[in-house]
Formats: C-alpha cells, sequence, structure tokens
C-alpha cells in the first residue's frame, strides 16, 4: 500500500520570547488512501500543531525537522503554485470553531462558492448549483434558503455540517478534521460525526483526525495514534486500543474517564498535568506521571517502536503488556 | 432560620422569562416550572444541552438572576429575590456558592489564591489575620495546592490549578451547598479525573451539598446521586442517577444517553433514511 | 478596535511583539525626558526664561543662544525648557480629571446596566457632539484668559472618550465569571468596582488616557496660540509658537519652529506610547 500522507520524524520549534520551544519531537505516522487515522492527546501534546504542520499553516518563525510527504512529494519544499493546489483541492481542514473561519458579513453562499470558483474554475451559477447538491448531501434543510443566510444565523451544528461540505466540495484526497465537535453539544456531536463519517467512507476520503476523546476517535478511526508531550507514545487499531493499551499513558487516559455505566469511588488519576514537548524531562516524557517508571525512564529517552501490531514508546511495554491491560487501576491506585 | 429538616435547596414552580430584545421579537421563555428538591448532604445533576435553561436555572438559585415566578427555599428561608443589602448578600454568601466551568476567567488575574482567599474571609467578617492565615492553610490543604501555588498568580498556574484556586475560594466561607457549574468540563481528561476524586473527597470531608450543572452524563454518574434532565427550559425526567442513566424513560434522555461515546459506540444519524423531513434540523425534534 | 485591526494588518501577530518594542521604549525614554525637564527646568535652563535684552533680538541659533533669541532676545532654549511646565501641566490636569470622572462614570454605567446604561450611552454621544475648542472658548469668555478655564473645559469634553472607551471594556469586564464569583461571595458593588473591576481596567485607561495626552497638549497649544491661555510673558510652546508666527514671516523662523518641534515630538510619543500600551493590554488580555 503506498501512503497518502507519510510524516516521518517530525519537531517543530516555535520562537516564544526570543527563545526557540519544541512543540513536536519526532513524530512519525502514516495514512493510507481511503484510512481514518485518530491523533488523540491533551492540551499541549502537539495534536493540533502535527495538523497545521501538514497543511504548511505554522506560524511565523516556526523551524521544522523531519518529512511531510502527501502522494510521494515533498510538502515542506512545495513551491507558492504547488501548494495552493494542495492546500485548494488536495486536502482540506474542518476546524473546532466554524465560526471564526467564516467571514460574518458573507453569505454561506459566498463561502462555499468562492473555493469552487477559484480552484476548479467553476461559473457562480454551476458553484451554486453543486453547493446546493452539497449541503443536501450532508442532510441540510432548504439548502438554497441556507445559501442565502449568514454565518450568525446558523446554529453551531448546522454550520459545522456547512463546513464539512464545504470541505468535500473541493474533492480533496485527505480531510483534516481538528476537533471538529468539540465546541458542539453531545447530540450535535453524534450526528456531525455520523456524517461526516459516512461521507468520508462513501468518498473514499482519508482522514485525520484530531481529538481528546479516545472512545470518539475509535469510533470513525480505522488506527490511533497516541501523543503526548509532542510525540506519539502509541499507535495500533483504533479499537484495540481501549482494550489493549500498551503504553502506561494511553492506559491512563482511557481509564480516567468515568464511565457512563457506573460510577466508582475513585476515578484512576495519574498526578501532575500534561506537559508541552519544551516542559518534559529528557528521558521519557512521561517519567514523572507514570506509575511504572523505573531509573532508565528518567536516563534514557524510548524510541518508537513494533510490538504486536502496535507502535510504542516505553522501554517496558513488553513487562506491562497484562497490567496496562487489566489490573491497571489497583497500581494506580497504589502509586497515589 | 435554619430548620434541621429542611432541604439544602427547594426549588418550585422557577419560571425565567427574558423580555425580547429589539421589535418584533418573541420573550425566551429559558426555564419553565422548574421543581426540585435537595437534601442536605446530596448531590443533584441538572442535565441539559445549550439552550435547556440549565444555566439560568443554577443563577436564580444563586441569585444572580430574579425568578419571574416561583419560589426558592435555601435551607427553609425564602431566597426567591437576589439579595439586596450587604449583609443579606454575606448571608447568602454562607448559605450557596459555585465553581465556574472557564478556570482561566474565573479568578482575578490580579490576585494569587491566598489573598482571594484572604479578601473572602475578610469581607465575610473574619478580623483577625491569624484565622484567616490558618484557615487558607486549611482550605489549601483540602483542594491540595501547595505555598508556591497559592501565592503565584493565576496566570502561572495550570487549568486544574486554578480550578482547585476557585473550589478552595467556593469552600472558604463553609457553604451548604456547592454550584458546580460545568466545573470539570474545560479540563483536561486527566485533570478531569484528579478533580472528580477531588470533588468526592471534599463532600466525604465537609458534609457539603452538591448542585451539579452538567452536559457529560459520565461526570454526572460520577458525582451525583440524582438527576433531572432538562430540554428547553423544561424538567424532562427525574430520578435516581442510576436509574435514569440505565433505564431511560423519556426519548431525548435515551438520545442523550445514546450520544456519548463509549467503547464500541458508533455515531447514528438521527432518522438517517428522512432526508427531506425535519430529521437534519438542528435542533431536535423529540417530543418531550 | 481600529489598533486592534490595524497592528493585525501591520502583521503584529500575538506574541511576535512582546512589550513596547523599540519605537515604545523610546517613546517612553523621550518623555521621561522631557518629564525630567519639566521638574528640574529652572536648574537646566542656561538664562533666565523672561530676561528681556531687545539688543539680542533674533538672534540665529549659536553658541550664544543655542537655539537662537526671540523678538525680545530671550533665549529660546531656556524658553522652551522652562515652558515645558505649563505645556504638559496642563494636559496633565486634562486627562486626569478626564480619566477619572470618565471611568467613573463608565464603570458605574457598565455596573447598574440596562436603563441607566442606555441613558448615559445616549448622553456621551450627545456630549460627544460639542466641540472641546468652542466649550474652552466660552469658559475663557466667561473666567478669563489663563491655565485654568481651559483645562477645566477641555477635561469636561474629553470625559466621552474616557468614557465611552472605559464602558465597553468594563462591560466585556463584567461578564467574566469572577466577577460573578465576587458576586456569589457577598462582595459589595463598591468593592468589587473599585477593587476589582477598576485595577484590572487601568491598563486600558492608562493607555487611553497617553494618547489623550497628546490631543490635550495640541489642543491647549491651539488655545495659547488663540491667546486665550497661558498669558505672556510666561513660556509656554503654544504662546511661543503664536508669538513666533511674525517672526517666520521675517526670516525668523527659530521661535515657532523650536516651540512647535517640541509639541510635535512630544504628542508623536504620547500617541505611540498610548498605541503600544493598549496592544500590550490587548495582547496579555
Amino acid at each position: 500500500m503506498t501512503a497518502l500522507l507519510e510524516i516521518e520524524g517530525l519537531s517543530v520549534t516555535l520562537p516564544v520570547t526570543g527563545e526557540q520551544r519544541q512543540v513536536i519531537h519526532d513524530v512519525s505516522l502514516t495514512i493510507g488512501p481511503g484510512q481514518a487515522h485518530g491523533l488523540v492527546g491533551e492540551s499541549g501534546s502537539g495534536k493540533s500543531m502535527t495538523a497545521r504542520a501538514i497543511m504548511r499553516l505554522l506560524p511565523p518563525g516556526a523551524q521544522v525537522q523531519g518529512a511531510i510527504r502527501f502522494d510521494g512529494n515533498d510538502v515542506m519544499a512545495l513551491n507558492r503554485g504547488a501548494l495552493r493546489r494542495y492546500r485548494g483541492s488536495d486536502v482540506a481542514m474542518i476546524f473546532q470553531d466554524p465560526r471564526s473561519h467564516t467571514n460574518p458579513v458573507r453569505t454561506i453562499g459566498d463561502f462555499m462558492t468562492e473555493a469552487l470558483c477559484r480552484n476548479r474554475g467553476m461559473s457562480k451559477r454551476a458553484a451554486l448549483q453543486r453547493a446546493v447538491d452539497l449541503l443536501d448531501e450532508v442532510f441540510v434543510d432548504d439548502p438554497e434558503r441556507r445559501l442565502r443566510q449568514y454565518p450568525h444565523e446558523l446554529s453551531g451544528g448546522l454550520l459545522q455540517r456547512v463546513m464539512i461540505s464545504a470541505a468535500l466540495a473541493v474533492e480533496p484526497r485527505l480531510i483534516i478534521a481538528d476537533e471538529p465537535t468539540t465546541a458542539l453539544d453531545v447530540t450535535n456531536q453524534a450526528e456531525v460525526m455520523a456524517i461526516l463519517d459516512e461521507q468520508r467512507r462513501e468518498r473514499g476520503l482519508a482522514m485525520l483526525f484530531i481529538t481528546h476523546d479516545l472512545d470518539l476517535a475509535a469510533a470513525v478511526c480505522d488506527r490511533t495514534s497516541v501523543m503526548y508531550a509532542g510525540s506519539v507514545v502509541e499507535a495500533q487499531a483504533a479499537e484495540r486500543l481501549h482494550e489493549s493499551p500498551r503504553h502506561p499513558y494511553s492506559a491512563a487516559l482511557s481509564k480516567a474517564r468515568p464511565s457512563i455505566d457506573a460510577s466508582v469511588e475513585r476515578l484512576p488519576a495519574v498526578g501532575g498535568r500534561p506537559l508541552s514537548a519544551f516542559e518534559a524531562p529528557s528521558g521519557c516524557a512521561f517519567a514523572d506521571r507514570c506509575p511504572f517508571c523505573q531509573q532508565r525512564c528518567i536516563d534514557e529517552a524510548p524510541a518508537l517502536r513494533e510490538l504486536e501490531q502496535a507502535m510504542v514508546r516505553c522501554h517496558f511495554a513488553e513487562e506491562l503488556k497484562e497490567t496496562l491491560a487489566g489490573d491497571f487501576e489497583e497500581t494506580m491506585r497504589e502509586h497515589a | 432560620m435554619s430548620t434541621p429538616d429542611a432541604p439544602a435547596v427547594q426549588v418550585e414552580g422557577l419560571r425565567k422569562v427574558f423580555p425580547s430584545r429589539g421589535r418584533g421579537g418573541r420573550d425566551v421563555v429559558a426555564v419553565e416550572d422548574v421543581t426540585f428538591d435537595l437534601p442536605k448532604g446530596g448531590s443533584l445533576a441538572v442535565v441539559g444541552e445549550s439552550g435547556s435553561g440549565k444555566t439560568t436555572l443554577a443563577r436564580m438559585v444563586l441569585g444572580l438572576e430574579r425568578p419571574t415566578s416561583g419560589t426558592i427555599l435555601l435551607d427553609g428561608t425564602d431566597r426567591t429575590e437576589p439579595p439586596r443589602s450587604s449583609s443579606a448578600r454575606r448571608e447568602r454568601a454562607r448559605e450557596i456558592q459555585i465553581v465556574f466551568q472557564d478556570p482561566y476567567r474565573s479568578l482575578d488575574p490580579r490576585q494569587s489564591a491566598s489573598r482571594c482567599i484572604d479578601e473572602v474571609l475578610r469581607v465575610q467578617g473574619m478580623s483577625k489575620a491569624e484565622d484567616r492565615r490558618s484557615r487558607i492553610a486549611e482550605l489549601m490543604d483540602v483542594v491540595g495546592l501547595d505555598e508556591r501555588q497559592a501565592t503565584a498568580l493565576p496566570k502561572a498556574l495550570s487549568g486544574g490549578q486554578r480550578q482547585r484556586v476557585a473550589i478552595a475560594r467556593a469552600l472558604a466561607v463553609k457553604p451548604e451547598v456547592l454550584v458546580l457549574d460545568e466545573a470539570v468540563a474545560a479540563l483536561d481528561v486527566s485533570i478531569q479525573a484528579q478533580m472528580l476524586n477531588l470533588l468526592a473527597d471534599v463532600r466525604a470531608q465537609t458534609g457539603v451539598t452538591y448542585l451539579l450543572i452538567s452536559h457529560d452524563l459520565a461526570v454526572v454518574r460520577q458525582v451525583t446521586e440524582d438527576m433531572i434532565v432538562m430540554q428547553r427550559g423544561h424538567v424532562v425526567e427525574r430520578g435516581k442517577t442510576s436509574d435514569v442513566l440505565d433505564r431511560p424513560q423519556d426519548a431525548y434522555t435515551r438520545l442523550l444517553r445514546d450520544s456519548v461515546p463509549r467503547p464500541g459506540w458508533k455515531p447514528v444519524r438521527r432518522a438517517s433514511a428522512a432526508k427531506n423531513g425535519g430529521a437534519s434540523q438542528s435542533t431536535m425534534e423529540v417530543p418531550s | 478596535m481600529s489598533t486592534l485591526i490595524l497592528s493585525r494588518r501591520l502583521g503584529f501577530r500575538k506574541g511576535s511583539a512582546p512589550g513596547l518594542g523599540v519605537l515604545g521604549w523610546s517613546s517612553a525614554a523621550f518623555l521621561g525626558l522631557v518629564a525630567l525637564t519639566a521638574v528640574f527646568a529652572p536648574l537646566i535652563a542656561p538664562q533666565d526664561p523672561l530676561q528681556i535684552n531687545l539688543a539680542d533680538a533674533h538672534f540665529a541659533p549659536g553658541s550664544e543662544y543655542l537655539l537662537g533669541s526671540d523678538s525680545n532676545g530671550r533665549d529660546i532654549l531656556s524658553r522652551v525648557i522652562v515652558g515645558s511646565r505649563t505645556s504638559l501641566l496642563g494636559p496633565l490636569a486634562v486627562v486626569a480629571i478626564a480619566a477619572a470622572l470618565g471611568s467613573t462614570i463608565a464603570i458605574g454605567s457598565a455596573w447598574i446596566g440596562g436603563k441607566f446604561d442606555q441613558v448615559v450611552v445616549r448622553v456621551v454621544d450627545a456630549w460627544f457632539s460639542f466641540p472641546g475648542i468652542l466649550l474652552a472658548i466660552l469658559a475663557v469668555a466667561v473666567f478669563g484668559p489663563g491655565l485654568v478655564a481651559p483645562v477645566i473645559a477641555l477635561a469636561i469634553s474629553y470625559i466621552p472618550y474616557s468614557a465611552r472607551v472605559t464602558r465597553s471594556a468594563a462591560i466585556r469586564e463584567r461578564e467574566l465569571p469572577y466577577i460573578e464569583a465576587l458576586q456569589v461571595q457577598g462582595f459589595s458593588a463598591w468593592r468589587i468596582c473599585s477593587r476589582h473591576l477598576l485595577p484590572n481596567l487601568t491598563p486600558l485607561i492608562v493607555a487611553q488616557a497617553t494618547v489623550a495626552f497628546g490631543y490635550a497638549m495640541v489642543d491647549l497649544a491651539a488655545i495659547s496660540f488663540l491667546g486665550l491661555g497661558v498669558q505672556p510673558p510666561t513660556p509656554d510652546w503654544g504662546l511661543m509658537v503664536s508669538q513666533g508666527k511674525n517672526g517666520i514671516l521675517q526670516g525668523y523662523p527659530q521661535e515657532a519652529l523650536f516651540a512647535g518641534l517640541a509639541i510635535v515630538l512630544t504628542v508623536l510619543s504620547f500617541n505611540i506610547l498610548g498605541d503600544r500600551i493598549s496592544r500590550f493590554y490587548q495582547e496579555r488580555g
């Protein structure tokens, strides 16, 4: 299988008050055509910055190492015209807050047809017709009327569906969805995710789905990468991640969420707070919060390595296999 | 004033109408005929999505909003009207407190935790600096902040630490009721778990009553014994949290429950087949 | 708001220009120098600014008179130095009064809200439309020329500027949960406004006052120029421009030129500094 998107050893530093700070450290991931890949992490994990790096939308002054290849082409080396084509028709992005990514004084119709007219060279009339069809496909009622409305007249859920159809309009091969439902109510989230998932499958699009919710990622993705402090600490089949996490952090993340089906006396919570890459200790980034931390974890940074169809960045992944899948809570409670 | 058997919060027939803004607008009924009892030491969740009226309900109970009709009793005393005199305000402050959702904006950026709590205690009439200092130390211990964090400005603290400060501030005057307005919703998963454990500890230690305002059913299950579900201002279902979540009776409660991602969950479009019906309206089409 | 949009256009992004920047700091340094000059003016001034020496009238800048002399043979440098006192004191009084009253009105209006706030907004809008200079001239007509009458009149006409900017910021601040938390804590409105709201708005009020300082300086200079403000022979920059204007036609521009330059540089520095402070405030908030 040839990869559609291939990220290899990506590291990014950003200038903050005069010094370069690490925000992404050695991230590698591969997305095949039509594949959905989840990127899960807490704040500061670098998941959104990874998406920005893929779109080449990093803030000025950012320094990038490593390679990002789309369809075999080096994204970092694209010239102006090629970059416009890449952003305009190869990759589409859906953001967390649709309202801040639309122009409040332009109608939905203007917004949706702009890309079609510019990138596809469509006439205004044809573009409008296409927009109507697209809105219809994401189950927006009365699309003709919606096209005449302004962003503030639409609810968050509806506006996000408009954003999805606008993203689909340019017929991209990869969709990057950055927390597309975080700002929505839970029932709207289910609806928007269902539509996004359906449209993606129908069109055979690849997707990079960025979220803080492991279960949500598992519901719509084939494979999930868990990020912590700017690095991928684990990657494996999305549905297996919950049952058999290989990294203590992924295990902690999935166990820390309370369950809708039962309450527990105490949640297994690791101490400390999620760190950004530049704050992380020099050994294993998770070392100071890990219930299983050994001297080696403090001394030596683990590499991402393969373990039974999973990629994991932990020195003791083999030894912890059973514990993480089963009795992990006990250990964490003792640790706490 | 205090009655030993009276519920901590008793709300009856509460209604709030916001008058229309501008010409031709319709009045907005935010809360319609809400009734509940919250016994002392209990914990009640008010569950709903945006526009359900849950926040308006909480604001009325707190005295930040005047009900259009209905009554609010706190510890058996009528507190329907927002307090006017300064002594009434301080009295209400000792009855009910709040922790807000947004840890970044719920603290005065110019005050450290200890200065903030010191001021609260002074306003409440604790005149001896020594007493205040020991109470602050006690509170910092309850919420798990060290001395450096207690004297740091909010901008030097993480979201979770700020939320701990907010909890300490709310507990400072030993209130009967603590309103948790989406208090863990903005936190990272690992911090959220710490905070939920802290809330359990605080309740065990102080016997405080929780009124949790939330859209997150998993958090509701973890924190509360009873819950009411609100939709567009109305209570659509009420009962023990475990009963309501295990066997939801109302269609909207079922929809809420089924929309929560969990292991093995798949998102399903409402009324998947109906392409021309009202199914894709952004607002819910659920009978209540 | 417009400065925010402008700074976006110029490519200033959040985080890319921390602090006041080079221009901001140099403006601050220059103003500090001007303020020091005003404080120690009698010590610094090389000659007596009031000493008339008609034989030395209209000397060009040179070793005897560093910036030349005016039509009465007085040392222009000394007059610029000593003149900095009234020239700075006037605008300082204007912005201090305007900022104090304007913020009080603004915070009160934002706090009470509702109908009261709407009335205040209307009144402030109407207030705006009354030209400050005209009010100052009226005041002079009633109370006679000098520094006091124009300063009070200008201060009154500057109140709506201060009130409008502060009110919108106060309304935003008022809606933050920390203010509600204080209300729930049983704090009085007075305490919340004076101990929490006002201190958090102070950077904005200072930024606004800094910019207003420049305008007030120009307005007062104009009033002096018209002969309605500070009276001769007291040295004052606006007055010096006025008295030097005849010299320009006669080929002796130095008095008007140097006094004018002092006004321009000072006002410019205040504008730059005010802009930088408000940008800093916005980035922080």
